[in-house]
């Protein structure tokens, strides 16, 4: 599976989803065929670089229709959808601070939680305060939920004005990609109206002080469906 | 099928962003792939793990056209 050939080059005909992944697929497990197992593996890992070529589809398509935004002093991240380029950035970030944190170990998100909480009490702890615990402790417990509900306002203001947009993918010339960007594209936009619209069944969690997920369970009405959407919003401050 | 899929991912080791990312996965693949999945990460546990980096890695290489990493992917993959 070269990479030109599966990603960079459009395709020849258009040809509808089921026919193209069946192609795929075949192409994939013919020919190597010797066992079973090794098949299965090569499917799913072919069903991964689909994926990962949607996705980096979306990216590169955002990292286009932002760049003459670079000028704002903080630039906002409105979802997992649509501003993928953030996103990489993030895994990135998450693979560098997994290294820093311990070789051997994988990343663990409480550990990173804990790590900030201890730096922000460190900060508290000045020498010219006394030490206590407890107090200190309220008041980060009380500043980390200020700081959750600013921004959830800010990714619930961000994804009413996502609403009103539309989404142009015409730039993708595989239509195999454009159509699969397209699809995405729609069900976070289904997960983005569940949440603007029934704020309280989404359910939010903070990831660091400048990441919140929005996660939301939800039914499609076309479909009758049920899916979970991860909104991701997150502010990266301007160095 | 998809149930058990989001249990055993929300069970493994991962960020928000890589969780956020199979979701997203399991909601655009079909379901022989989801078996596939499915029954590649009951056998192997730590096998998410594996394919989450592999995944990662796929989206890095084709969003920075870089094939040399593709190609090394690629290559890896044909030892499992």
């Amino acid at each position: 599976m070269s990479f030109e050939n599966t990603f960079l080059k459009p395709s020849e005909t258009e040809r509808p989803r089921e026919n193209f992944e069946a192609a795929m697929l075949n192409r994939e497990a013919g020919g190597e065929g010797s066992s079973e197992k090794k098949k299965k593996m090569r499917n799913l890992f072919l069903a991964i670089s689909i994926f990962a070529g949607s996705f980096a589809g979306n990216l590169m398509l955002e990292k286009n229709a932002s760049a003459g935004e670079k000028d704002t002093d903080e630039k906002i991240s409105a979802g997992f959808s649509y501003n993928q380029n953030d996103l990489i950035k993030k895994l990135e970030r998450d693979e560098e601070i997994r290294r820093e944190m311990s070789p051997t170990r994988p990343y663990n998100q409480e550990d990173l939680i804990r790590n900030l909480k201890e730096k922000e009490a460190a900060k508290e702890m000045a020498p010219t305060r006394p030490y206590n615990q407890q107090e200190l402790i309220r008041s980060l417990d009380q500043k980390e939920s200020e700081r959750k509900q600013e921004l959830y306002q800010r990714a619930l203001a961000g994804i009413k004005n996502e609403l009103q947009r539309e989404a142009n993918y015409s730039g993708i010339k595989d239509s195999f990609l454009r159509r699969s960007a397209e699809e995405n594209y729609k069900t976070k936009q289904l997960g983005m109206k569940v949440i603007a619209d029934n704020p309280e069944k989404a359910t939010v969690k903070m990831i660091d002080q400048n990441t919140i997920v929005i996660s939301v369970a939800y039914e499609n009405p076309e479909t009758g469906l049920s899916h979970h959407y991860d909104h991701i919003y997150q502010i990266i401050e301007k160095k | 099928m998809e149930r058990a899929l989001i249990k055993k991912i929300d069970a493994a080791n991962l960020s928000a962003l890589e969780h956020a990312l199979w979701m997203s996965f399991i909601y655009m693949s079909n379901e022989e792939t989801l078996g596939l999945l499915l029954e590649e990460i009951t056998n192997d546990p730590g096998k998410i793990e594996y394919l989450t980096n592999n995944m990662t890695a796929k989206i890095k290489a084709i969003q920075t056209r870089d094939a040399v990493s593709w190609e090394a992917i690629v290559k890896e993959e044909e030892k499992h």
